[in-house]
């Protein structure tokens, strides 16, 4: 079932109503059956099992952990073997039935995976693993009752495309919820406005991009377009998902954390990273990074770097190692070789890059006389970091290294062979990419209203609360305006299409 | 939630499906370029005997006009591009309340459409409103029961906003028409071999579900049912052939129905059809000329049927100045 | 030790970690008031301050910290 579809609506809807008629101890528990519910009704029943291994390797291991028992020597050598058990067993589940893309290539004989992954795995394995660590660092009490934390794992509206949430941040989870017009509202007009960018604008940019990749000969100035346009599609895809997930939350009273914070206007790559899928990065830093840094072996390695390269070298070294490492995590979790290589990669390299020059840099802006709080120089920044953007998830969107290597070839090339043709910007040739002419002021008018709500989010916090201080016609309007733009230009249903028209004329 | 709030959400709701209304109304308005039978709605109540359903071949076909000018017959066409079999059934329902009428006249290559395209279906009954027939509809697509109340759902796909969105479009012509099409080009003489071959060997799958269920409506108010094929040359877009034909003759024989196919040696001779100059460009609807022959041969046909009485009267709704419209019509289709 | 012991091999920590000889540290000292005390130099910084007081933070307790206050009551109650 996807989230964009009627009946998720249908669901939640219907799930809402009995959600707050309920006794209020009961609410968990409905939210527990909405979740298996909408399992079933989204993907394989029986690939459920996975979800359940998981959550009760994490519940075994983290009980034990709490228990009397493990207060002895000997206890807290079993609860830790659990634990890191527990750990294993997660991440090996995960690499076999997700992480297939990885290991497939080693045995050509296997011709397709013979298991179905359970759904959202990749989401609910780092959310357990968090889950054990926070336990077994004392930052939780581990839940007894094993159904809440299953529930934790599936939580339906999360349970897809994230947002990875920590157990601390899901204690509304469990909480006795009484109805608010609030929730209601605001989880609504989010919903709407997921839709928005996902059905309207993610959708038409989509069918821009996908027309330029599948040409083999492209014009270079077509070629501009699709890389410039796709992170507006990758941003308003997920983003606009991530307002479904979080809004349907909402109704439910349950409060997810965000996953971006207006990325775009990040001024460094790094700053990037932390507004962009921002549960991921978290969680990266945290159960990866952090330990890593921290271990024994990474902090001798690191006073040895700093005895031979400098102090300053020295703690780069151990840094970029760490980030590396990060960085490849991240890689092998998207799954496949060309985001490894590609991906990580460049952004690691350039993550790097800027750490190094960083101090030379800083000498520049000063000599030149940068002011450096000017609004031009932020946009400067955030173009720049666009950009860097904008080249890593070419290699996203291509299938192999080489093709996307093919594809930065040729825009760079028929840049600088003079074979650019700006003119074909003007000439109608934009209208071969598979849009109309309405299509594209549709696409412009939803990035404006897109960079209208990110100015009033960095401002005040939400471009809702903003709304919902305007007086009600305007409001109405706003609202309204919105559904009428998913319900017209939304790109749901196939029920009609042009076909039908050239035919029914005769 | 206190009463204020709860009264301004309903109201918001309200509003938000009327708005959705608004915008089912306006998008099916510009989006129709015919099957909108908004006309059938004037005439007299106990004016029509006779109505044809089917999908553009119906509409290409019968003219009723015509019919009344030659065999004072009235009647209304009541096809639409696409119409299945499901639709035409519903649009027999929606006749039977106004008017008490003796026959219905199937264009046969709606049988082959059981249902199945709530586009089309929607497209087909929506000039109707939105009331219980149409209602009908979302009884057969459950799930999608809200594409049927709010069509702009399923319209939106081919609906561009543009300068003809807002312009009132009424067919003035449906007076003159009566649901009638009339289209001018020719097959041309590479035509000449006609689908069915009159191989008895040959057989096809169909579905009758609601052309039982209007074969029941019929016989529970005395209405004379007549499944028409009418003259096609090609089948490479809607298919017809001897298999379809001998499935729906056989039908036909169980139930004692008259089938006419026009596509057969005998009917085409008998209605003095020649597919080089009775069907359209296309191949598959029936030319101004070919419509000519069939409509006056069914006007013959449904005269001559023994349990059949079927008023010859005069309708003040087709008087001279609706005939004359008629042929000035006709005669610019054919000058094009 | 006392809280003033403690503050005062903090600072040299700090100074140390990024390079500023001119670092004061409070309570209320939070990675914000130090340009560069990001996520990156937050766990150097711990490193750092294991090294100098030889014990080990638990993890759950290196994410949450928030403010230098708080390093200060982590940092007397491990050397108890």
């Amino acid at each position: 079932m996807a989230i964009t579809s009627f009946g998720f609506l249908l669901m939640v809807c219907a799930g809402g109503a009995l959600y707050y008629i309920l006794p209020k101890s009961w609410q968990w528990a409905e939210l527990l059956v909405l979740s298996l519910v909408f399992y079933c009704l989204s993907a394989e029943p029986y690939t459920f099992i996975y979800i359940l291994i998981s959550t009760a390797a994490a519940y075994i291991c983290t009980c034990y952990a709490d228990s009397r028992r493990a207060e002895t020597d000997r206890g807290r050598k079993v609860a830790v073997g659990l634990g890191a058990g527990a750990v294993l067993l997660n991440v090996l589940l995960w690499f076999v039935l997700k992480g297939a893309g990885l290991w497939m290539p080693l045995f050509p004989k296997m011709a397709s995976m013979p298991f179905v992954a359970a759904l959202g795995m990749g989401y609910y394995t780092l959310q357990m693993i968090s889950y054990i660590l926070d336990c077994y660092w004392k930052s939780i009490r581990p839940q007894k009752n094993p159904l809440k934390l299953l529930l934790f794992a599936c939580f339906f509206p999360q349970m897809i495309t994230g947002p990875i949430s920590r157990y601390s941040q899901l204690g509304s989870l469990y909480e006795r919820h009484v109805f608010s017009y609030e929730n209601l509202t605001f989880g609504a007009q989010r919903i709407l406005w997921g839709f928005l960018k996902k059905l309207v604008l993610a959708e038409r940019v989509g069918i821009l991009v996908d027309a330029v990749w599948s040409l083999q000969a492209q014009e270079p100035v077509f070629l501009w377009i699709a890389f410039l346009l796709y992170p507006i599609q990758m941003y308003s895809d997920f983003s606009g998902c991530m307002d479904i997930v979080i809004g349907t939350a909402e109704v439910f009273g349950v409060r997810l954390p965000e996953n971006f914070n207006n990325p775009f206007f990040s001024r460094t790559i790094q700053e990037f990273w932390q507004r962009w899928h921002i549960t991921l990065g978290t969680w990266a830093k945290d159960y990866v990074l952090y330990p890593l840094l921290k271990s024994r072996g990474m902090v001798r390695l690191g006073n040895r770097a700093r005895k031979k390269l400098g102090k300053r070298y020295g703690k780069f070294a151990a840094t970029s190692l760490g980030m590396l490492v990060l960085w490849m995590v991240l890689g092998i979790w998207h799954g496949g070789v060309n985001h490894i290589v590609g991906v990580s990669l460049w952004y690691w390299a350039l993550l790097m890059l800027g750490e190094l020059c960083a101090p030379g840099l800083k000498k520049l802006t000063a000599f030149l006389r940068v002011n450096e709080d000017s609004f031009s120089w932020h946009l400067f920044q955030s173009a720049r970091t666009y950009l860097i953007y904008a080249v890593g998830i070419v290699f996203f969107r291509a299938d192999s290294v080489g093709r996307g290597m093919a594809f930065l070839k040729d825009l760079i090339v028929g840049t600088f062979t003079g074979n650019l043709h700006l003119e074909k910007l003007f000439d109608r040739s934009l209208l071969q990419l598979g849009l109309g002419a309405a299509d594209w002021g549709i696409l412009l008018i939803c990035v404006l209203l897109l960079v209208l709500a990110a100015v009033l989010r960095e401002r005040d916090g939400y471009a809702r609360r903003w709304v919902a201080k305007q007086i009600l016609p305007f409001r109405w309007f706003v609202w309204l305006g919105i559904l009428l733009a998913v319900v017209i230009w939304g790109k749901y249903g196939d029920e009609y299409n042009a076909v039908h028209f050239i035919y029914q004329i005769f | 939630m206190s009463k204020r709030q709860f009264l301004s959400g309903v109201t918001f709701l309200l509003l938000a499906a009327a708005v959705l209304w608004g915008c089912s109304e306006i998008a099916f308005r510009n989006l129709r370029v015919y099957g909108g039978h908004e006309g059938f709605y004037d005439c007299a109540p106990g004016t029509v005997d006779v109505v044809f359903i089917g999908g553009s071949m119906s509409y290409a076909a019968f003219s009723p006009v015509e019919l009344y000018e030659k065999h004072g017959i009235s009647s209304y066409n009541l096809g639409t591009s696409n119409q299945s079999m499901l639709a035409g059934y519903i649009w027999a329902l929606e006749a039977g309340e106004y008017h008490d009428y003796k026959a219905v006249v199937v264009e046969a290559l709606a049988v082959s459409m059981s249902h199945g395209e709530i586009a089309s279906d929607i497209r087909s009954l929506y000039s109707m409103g939105i009331n219980h027939n149409y209602l009908k509809l979302a009884g057969v697509y459950k799930r999608n029961f809200y594409k049927v109340l709010f069509p702009i759902f399923v319209l939106h796909d081919g609906w561009e906003i543009n300068e003809i969105t807002f312009k009132q479009r009424v067919n003035e012509d449906s007076r003159y028409l009566r649901g009638y099409i009339p289209i001018a080009s020719e097959a041309g003489e590479k035509y000449r071999v006609p689908l069915v071959q009159g191989d008895k060997s040959a057989t096809a799958y169909l579905k009758f579900p609601y052309l039982d269920r209007l074969r029941e409506y019929c016989d529970e108010n005395g209405i004379q049912l007549i499944l028409v094929k009418t003259l096609m040359a090609s089948n490479e877009v809607n298919y017809w052939d001897d298999g379809l034909h001998n499935r729906l003759q056989e039908y036909a024989d169980e139930y004692g129905i008259p089938f006419l196919d026009f596509n057969t040696a005998e009917y085409m001779e008998a209605a003095g059809l020649d597919i080089a100059t009775d069907v359209a460009e296309d191949l598959r609807h029936m030319n101004v000329s070919g419509a000519g022959k069939v409509t006056d041969y069914m006007g013959k046909y449904l005269l001559q049927m023994d349990n059949l009485q079927i008023r010859q009267f005069e309708n003040p709704q087709i008087g001279s100045d609706v005939i004359e419209g008629y042929h000035r019509i006709i005669d610019e289709v054919s000058s094009r | 030790m006392t809280r003033e012991e403690v503050y005062e091999r903090l600072t040299g920590v700090f100074r140390d970690v990024f390079d500023d000889d001119s670092i004061e540290i409070s309570d209320e000292t939070t990675a914000d008031d130090i340009e560069d005390w990001d996520s990156f130099e937050h766990i150097n910084l711990v490193v750092a301050v294991e090294d100098e007081f030889s014990f080990k933070i638990p993890m759950g307790k290196v994410v949450t910290m928030k403010n230098v206050g708080e390093m200060v009551d982590i940092i007397l109650d491990l050397g108890r």
